[in-house]
């Protein structure tokens, strides 16, 4: 139950993002993608600038707005090329500064996150609730309902065993695959 | 690779090894590739699951973002549901004998079968044993439920043992998903701030209904109070999805406010007390609101009649041979010549033991006509009864079919011109109007000392119209006063909802209002409302749509609290009056002390004129004499001539009017001479009492003379000197002037100056000494009685003042309060 300070402005940052949804979508639109995946993409966006905020030696040189629609052509024109599609419009060359390496590896982690979702509900939940917002076992156990502390520690060590299966398979198929998150 | 545990690396990543196993796992890494590709594997993967969790934050804003919007765009009413449902199967009653003998084997397994049956599936039941009384109880995520006695109902009856009670609550979202509760409303989605279950079983597992007549009290805990938050119902479909149906709006707790920061005063009061620049402190208008709690008499007196009163004199009874006089006595007794006369009076009700129609009357005379004094020092004529403080007079109610008479009549003075009749009458019938029947014996005398006539009697009627008055209805200030502290901070009372309330309570000017509010200080307000509208008071059925709900209904406080505010009004009521009783007393005091005064003023003013009258007659006497060439001493017992000497001095002295006396022996003439003498204050007006003092240079005496439509006119002796001085007295004290040595004129307009009180002393006391005469009369009294006089015009302009302003604000305070002037009748 750790919503601290940071938490509450990241909140309110992603309510500010969103509230502009009908942009990125008349936005994404214009590429000739449609609103399903304009929302995921959309989303996935946000998500990397999220993330990219929490790195202390990343330094934000234009607006978030633009950050984040920025990101969006570029996973855009990925997935356009992947799926054999001709982009209807080029990067910029600002735009293709953001794929590096860091962007690289976040496309990789997109890949153990869909090998994630192959896990059961209540397995999710305790690894993020664990890894993603530090939770104490404790707290996990009455959340997701386990009996006390150390049936929790048990499920979150099958839960881990499981996860590795899912993902080594997961990254050691090919690059074809499509995800849908 | 082998050797290492895989929950190693995972506790490594975790930063969960200690120094030690740190540094060897380091080590470790460093030497063996496999292990460095499974820990940036493991490390990928965690940072994998995070970024999961943050994606499923983003998901959760895309959701409320399209949630609001839909709700938004649609118009739909945002609502949201706390559930007291009577959903579930009804329980096949079970047969208490073919369960286990052992009573917590039966509670277990029954309450089992509850949760099997419960309103909400798989949701985990919670159960409180009641024994039938009022009770109040916490759920474990603080829901509170306070169900009082006869809340239950079984069968359409009644049930007042015990009974269990179940409940389900689902109010964060992750319970709400995992039991499968929806929050749809036909087609409509609903935002919820929780789900609840409620169920009631006898002790047998018969099902209980919730009695709508009292109902169970739900008191949910809440981050944020939600306007439109409402209350709906669940139904069960064959598939077990429920559906909201039947929304109502929610109570809404009150948040109490210290009590410093709400105003219960009535409606005005203090705009009135800034209008008039009364003091601002709460102590002040505290004290001078409570100084209007006067309930005692109200409960005493039911109602009271006004006496409108024409009192009417019997010509017949005065007969022909006193016919001549009846000019005089219309003039005299202030009756007009329709010989009537105007009384004001009333009849106050005090209902007794039995419940009899006893009532005060209470008459106020005038007895005084301007220009003439009826207090002469008289002797009664022995045949006449006595039974009121004036001598001259008999006074009595006449019997009549009408009335009785119970106590025996009072009368007494309330000032120089008007004195009140006091007796008890015990009414036949109090609706219709009656004459009373007074009997009057007159003795009128003139000349001082020296009865001229009596008349004998004289019939008044008085005419009692009876209109009924309804007693003035107030909310005693008492009962606010008294509640109105911090002792009942954290209360029902102490919010802003009730301030609104007591706003409109003090417009009913009905305390039954407010006592539903005082009284129930555990109950929600709507329900308070609902009492106050079935009073008659449509007004609070605005109140009551709020849907306030309790204040701290559970406070093990509010039972002391009821009993501090009943002593809190006693005592508060008490002060009141024992102030009051305290200020009249001084008031009484005061009016004895003037009173003495005054009558010691005028049995001296007696004795001065009396004096002065000898004196002057005497020195006018001399004074003829000697023109006449005779010495007094000898005329004065001699002949008859001497004797009308005597009588036409005495006329001329007493009339004061110049005379010439021819002694009918020798012809010699002698002369009085009175010289007209008048003069005028300017702006008299400002000086509500004013008198002027003539200090004669040949009389031990001196005179006191008062102004007769605004003019001074006194002849003076053109034998004797006059020192002149007027007195003008006001409220800030004294106003002077002074003309010596004069016997004649008309001054015209003379102007006064202000002085002070030992300025006035040391000016008069030098007048009079002035004089050169050694028996000069003293005048140390007179000067004080003046102090008096001036000191009680004060008082008295206060006591107006003061009378005023009450007045205006009894209006005020008091919304229903109707003066009551002749007007009305």
């Amino acid at each position: 139950m750790s919503t601290n300070l940071k938490d509450k402005g990241l909140e309110a940052e992603l309510k500010m993002l969103y509230k502009k949804w009908p942009d990125f979508k008349r936005f994404l639109k214009t590429f000739g993608c449609d609103s399903i995946d304009a929302e995921d993409i959309f989303q996935e966006a946000l998500l990397i600038y999220i993330r990219k905020k929490e790195d202390e030696s990343f330094i934000l040189k234009v607006e978030p707005f633009h950050y984040v629609k920025s990101t969006c052509k570029l996973l855009w024109y990925n997935e356009a090329r992947k799926q054999n599609k001709l982009p209807k419009t080029e990067l910029t060359t600002e735009e293709s500064e953001l794929d590096d390496d860091w962007f690289q590896k976040e496309m990789k982690l997109r890949k153990i996150e869909f090998a994630l979702t192959q896990l059961g509900k209540q397995c999710q939940e305790i690894l993020q609730l664990f890894y993603g917002l530090s939770w104490k076992m404790i707290d996990i156990a009455k959340k997701v309902g386990l009996r006390n502390e150390k049936v929790a520690k048990a499920q979150k060590y099958r839960c881990l065993q499981k996860a590795k299966e899912f993902t080594e398979l997961e990254l050691n198929r090919s690059e074809e695959t499509n995800y849908s998150l | 690779m082998n050797s290492i545990d895989p929950n190693l690396i995972n506790r490594y990543l975790s930063n969960d090894l200690t120094q030690e196993e740190k540094i060897e796992f380091e080590k470790e890494l460093n030497q063996n590739p496999s292990l460095q590709k499974e820990v940036e594997f493991q490390k990928e993967m965690l940072e994998g699951i995070k970024r999961a969790s943050t994606r499923n934050k983003i998901k959760q804003t895309g959701k409320t973002y399209h949630f609001n919007k839909k709700i938004t765009t649609a118009g739909i009413i945002l609502a949201t549901i706390l559930v007291a449902s009577l959903i579930g199967y009804i329980i096949n009653s079970t047969n208490p004998e073919s369960t286990n003998d052992s009573e917590s084997e039966t509670q277990k397994s029954f309450t089992e079968i509850l949760e099997q049956s419960a309103p909400i599936d798989n949701l985990a039941s919670e159960f409180f044993v009641l024994n039938g009384k009022d009770s109040v109880v916490l759920s474990k995520s603080g829901v509170l439920l306070s169900i009082p006695e006869n809340a239950f109902l079984l069968n359409g009856k009644p049930f007042k043992e015990k009974a269990i009670v179940q409940w389900q609550e689902a109010i964060d979202g992750a319970t709400i998903v995992k039991s499968g509760l929806s929050t749809m409303a036909d087609d409509r989605l609903l935002e919820t701030q929780g789900m609840f279950g409620f169920q009631a079983y006898t002790e047998k597992g018969e099902k209980l209904t919730v009695n709508p007549a009292v109902g169970v009290y739900v008191q949910a805990p809440v981050n944020e109070y939600k306007k439109d938050m409402q209350l709906f119902s669940g139904e069960k479909s064959e598939n077990g999805i429920i559906n909201w149906v039947n929304p109502k709006p929610l109570m809404k707790i009150p948040i109490p406010v210290d009590m410093k920061e709400l105003n219960f005063y009535p409606k005005g009061y203090e705009a009135k007390l800034d209008e008039l620049k009364k003091p601002k402190t709460k102590e002040y208008r505290d004290s001078l609101y409570l100084s209007f709690d006067e309930r005692k008499k109200r409960n005493i007196f039911s109602d009271s009649m006004i006496v409108v009163a024409e009192s009417k004199l019997d010509s017949n009874v005065l007969g022909s041979k006193n016919e001549r006089y009846i000019a005089e006595i219309n003039d005299i007794l202030g009756f007009q010549n329709d010989l009537t006369k105007k009384i004001n009076g009333n009849i106050e009700f005090i209902l007794d033991k039995n419940q009899q129609n006893i009532g005060l009357l209470r008459l106020t005379m005038n007895v005084q006509h301007e220009g003439y004094t009826f207090e002469p020092n008289v002797k009664l004529p022995i045949d006449f009864k006595v039974n009121s403080q004036f001598e001259y007079e008999e006074l009595a109610l006449e019997k009549s079919n009408n009335y009785s008479v119970v106590s025996e009549l009072e009368t007494k003075s309330e000032s120089n011109y008007s004195r009140v009749i006091k007796q008890f009458i015990n009414l036949k019938e109090r609706k219709k109007p009656f004459t009373i029947t007074f009997k009057y014996k007159y003795a009128y005398y003139t000349e001082i000392g020296v009865r001229r006539k009596i008349i004998e009697i004289v019939k008044s009627q008085i005419i009692i119209k009876p209109i009924n008055i309804e007693p003035i209805k107030t909310i005693p200030p008492s009962k606010v006063l008294a509640f109105w502290q911090p002792k009942f901070n954290n209360t029902l009372l102490s919010t802003r909802e009730f301030e609104r309330r007591m706003a409109t309570i003090h417009t009913t000017c009905d305390e039954k209002v407010l006592d539903l509010y005082t009284s129930n200080l555990s109950k929600p307000m709507m329900e308070i409302d609902e009492m106050a509208v079935s009073l008659g008071y449509k007004q609070f059925s605005k109140y009551a749509k709020e849907q306030i709900g309790a204040v701290n209904p559970n406070s093990p406080h509010l039972k002391g609290l009821q009993n501090f505010y009943t002593d809190a009004v006693k005592k508060l009521a008490e002060e009141a009056q024992n102030n009051r009783k305290k200020i009249r007393e001084l008031e009484q005091k005061w009016n004895q002390e003037i009173s003495e005064e005054r009558n010691k003023e005028k049995d001296r003013t007696n004795k001065r004129e009396a004096t002065n009258l000898t004196e002057e007659y005497n020195f006018n006497l001399k004074n003829v004499c000697k023109q006449l060439g005779k010495t007094v001493g000898f005329q004065i017992h001699g002949g008859g001539t001497i004797f009308n000497i005597d009588k036409y001095v005495m006329d001329a002295t007493v009339s004061r009017t110049s005379t010439t006396i021819v002694d009918p022996e020798t012809g010699k003439t002698a002369e009085i001479v009175y010289n007209p003498f008048s003069f005028t204050v300017k702006e008299d007006k400002n000086y509500p009492k004013l008198y002027a003092y003539l200090f004669p240079s040949e009389l031990n005496s001196y005179q006191r003379i008062s102004p007769k439509k605004g003019t001074f006119d006194y002849p003076l002796n053109n034998d004797i000197q006059y020192d002149v001085c007027i007195v003008g007295i006001a409220d800030d004290g004294y106003y002077y002037q002074e003309v010596k040595g004069i016997n004649k004129g008309d001054l015209g307009e003379l102007s006064l100056n202000k002085i002070t009180e030992s300025e006035l002393d040391h000016k008069i006391n030098t007048l009079n000494e002035a004089r050169g005469i050694v028996n000069r009369m003293s005048i140390t009294d007179e000067l004080s009685w003046l102090i008096n006089e001036q000191k009680n015009y004060v008082v008295q302009k206060r006591r107006k003042e003061e009378a005023a302003f009450r007045n205006i604000i009894k209006k005020v305070i008091f919304p229903c309060f109707v003066e009551l002037s002749e007007s009305t009748f």
